[in-house]
């Protein structure tokens, strides 16, 4: 509406607020119009019901009555040889039997309330009571001239206040009628009125029903551009990630390729190296000297440092290249048999070694596999300088509810500041010279949890020992 | 007992199926006592001249119906007693659409003829088992059944109930 508009105050109440607002109106004068003819109908037929119109002309018919039994009687007295009896009482019985109509029910309560009514009344009745010895119409009296001339005497002064009371029964008639008209009028101006505000109302309602469903059409169709959009849009970035995701795999198939045939091209020479180097050892022998048998050695332990860093290159590739075979898999089991082969290596080694029984999770079993034998691998090298070592694997409740597992040693440990290197390629924070190992089965045992969606990270002080936590999502271990 | 000579009857124009069947009926006799009601207009048995006369005693004769009803003339229930008004008006062949009434005092009220038909209208000559003096509204009342049809219950029917009846005019 033009008024909301304008007021800062009006405007906040929304044209749905607006539709109730003039709905509630509607109703209030639906109600107030059927209140308002209710009340006319109930006004008509209260005159219906006491059909108080009639009481003038029941006045009106008694004082003609008088007069007419008046008229013969002055008749009689004039031709005194014509008078007929029985038409005479005859005049004189409808007479009285008007005095009873004009008192009978339906009027009694609209004449009782003029006191000059009763005393006429009075005058009638005493007029009745001595006219009935000669008039009524069991009367055997004779009618002489001198009876008539008695009776008219008694009936002339009755003239005034008969036709006093029909005048002012016609006054107090014509009063109520007005009154009662005038009321009806006030009625039908107050119902015109409402008829007029009720349309003006219907057509405000129409109003805002219209401008709400065209507010409501405007909003469909720009909800309908936006979403068209957002298809757009949507449709663009699903082509440009399909793109990505395309060269992301070439680009992987392509690092795969190289680190596969980097490490598996690269055994034949160290092959020949080895076998040579052997070949050499054995035909040199003693002739080497001290200086030649220890460069031999060299030369021996740089071959086989250099196949295990490509046995582990070629077991990185290879995790990342399978698919995933999702199963249960019971790490205690893994870990005990582990465990026990390295007991069997090394048999005079005191080593604790602790198996949280009953770990059962879901994954990969062969991929599982090499995450605990790295860890636990790593425990126990790490362990080796220990007069004891104590090794736990066992599995505790996470912040989020998760179980996170972990493998605890008391060796060597590291820095925390290097941490973040921990799971790099080639990444290594002991020198070989302490510690053997090729820097790369960290990086493995993080490509298979992340391979599973679990997280991996480690806690140590150095030489205070070192604990490796990681955590498996199976769920959505399926990449 | 009054006298009426049978004759075969034409339909009354007003008429119910059953008048519609031919019937022996009796012809006017002529009244012996007062006379109490007149019929004039488009009547076919007539009495007196050009009209049918009735006495008390002619009007007594007819098949008699009783009724009680409340009014707006009597504050207590009252019985009327006499002819249905459609009897009479076949005693005399009436034909017509409308019974003017006229009372004593030249009164005068239309009725339609089919109000006879639909309704058990009584031309009362008793009130409470008594003749009705001219003084309380007699002789003759032309009564509607009010209490068997709140339709009647109205200004309309009560304007039509004529009493202090004289004449009837057939039209």
């Amino acid at each position: 509406m033009t008024a909301a508009g304008k007021h800062p105050d009006l405007r906040s109440i929304s044209s749905g607020g607006w539709a109730r607002v003039v709905s509630a109106v509607l109703i209030a004068v639906f109600l107030a119009i059927g209140w308002v003819e209710t009340r006319q109908s109930k006004l008509l037929d209260h005159s219906i019901f006491y059909n108080e119109e009639n009481v003038s002309w029941v006045f009106f018919q008694f004082e003609q009555e008088y007069r007419s039994l008046r008229d013969e009687l002055r008749e009689a007295k004039r031709y005194p040889k014509d008078i007929k009896p029985e038409a005479l009482r005859e005049r004189y019985e409808i007479f009285v039997s008007r005095l009873a109509v004009m008192q009978s029910m339906r009027i009694s309560s609209f004449v009782e309330p003029l006191p000059k009514h009763a005393k006429t009344i009075k005058l009638i009745r005493q007029f009745i009571d001595h006219a009935d010895a000669a008039l009524s119409e069991n009367s055997q009296a004779t009618l002489t001239p001198d009876l008539i001339v008695q009776l008219l005497t008694e009936m002339d002064p009755l003239v005034a206040p008969i036709h006093d009371m029909t005048l002012m029964t016609t006054q107090v008639m014509v009063k109520t009628v007005s009154r009662r008209n005038a009321d009806a009028r006030r009625q039908v101006h107050i119902s015109i009125a409402l008829t007029i505000f009720q349309g003006l109302l219907t057509l405000a309602f129409a109003i805002l029903l219209i401008r709400q469903l065209r507010s409501l059409e405007k909003r469909s169709h720009e909800l309908g551009r936006a979403t068209d959009e957002i298809r757009f849009l949507n449709s663009e970035l699903e082509e440009r990630v399909r793109q990505r995701t395309v060269q992301l795999e070439a680009a992987n198939q392509e690092l795969k390729a190289f680190s596969y045939s980097v490490s598996h091209d690269l055994r034949s020479p160290l092959k020949s190296i080895d076998g040579f180097s052997h070949l050499l050892t054995r035909i040199i022998g003693d002739k080497a000297g001290e200086k030649g048998a220890h460069y031999l050695n060299r030369i021996r332990d740089s071959v086989r440092q250099m196949g295990e860093l490509i046995d582990g290159l070629l077991s990185l590739a290879q995790l990342s290249r399978d698919t995933m075979q999702i199963g249960q898999v019971d790490l205690t089991a893994i870990a005990a048999s582990i465990g026990q082969g390295y007991r069997e290596r090394d048999p005079d080694r005191p080593v604790n070694l602790h198996i949280q029984s009953a770990m059962l999770v879901t994954g990969d079993h062969r991929q599982l596999l090499v995450v605990v034998q790295n860890l636990l691998g790593n425990a126990w090298k790490f362990t080796s300088r220990q007069a004891l070592a104590e090794i736990e694997v066992g599995s505790q409740p996470g912040k989020a509810g998760e179980t996170v597992y972990f493998v605890k040693d008391n060796g060597a440990g590291f820095d925390m500041t290097y941490a973040e290197k921990l799971f790099g390629t080639f990444e290594r924070l002991h020198s070989p010279s302490d510690f053997p190992g090729t820097g790369i089965g960290l990086a493995t045992v993080k490509r298979v949890i992340d391979r599973h969606g679990g997280r991996i990270w480690a806690e140590s002080k150095p030489n205070e020992g070192a604990t490796f936590y990681f955590t498996l999502s199976t769920a959505d271990a399926s990449a | 007992m009054p006298m009426f000579l049978p004759v075969r009857r034409r339909s009354l124009l007003l008429g119910s199926a059953s008048l519609l069947l031919t019937s022996l009926v009796h012809a006017l006799d002529s009244p012996k006592g007062k006379v109490i009601l007149s019929i004039t207009g488009n009547i076919r048995f007539k009495n007196a001249g050009d009209q049918a006369d009735f006495d008390m005693d002619m009007l007594a004769a007819l098949p008699q119906h009783s009724f009680s009803t409340s009014n707006p003339w009597y504050k207590e229930t009252k019985k009327f007693t006499g002819p249905l008004l459609r009897d009479v008006l076949a005693a005399v062949g009436a034909q017509g659409t409308t019974l003017k009434a006229v009372a004593l005092n030249n009164f005068k009220v239309e009725i339609p003829a089919a109000d006879t038909q639909q309704f058990q209208m009584v031309l009362a000559r008793l009130l409470d088992d008594k003749p009705m003096p001219t003084r309380e509204k007699g002789p003759l009342f032309i009564i509607y059944p009010f209490d068997t049809n709140t339709e009647l219950h109205s200004a309309r029917y009560y304007s039509r109930s004529a009493w202090q009846l004289r004449t009837l005019e057939i039209q």
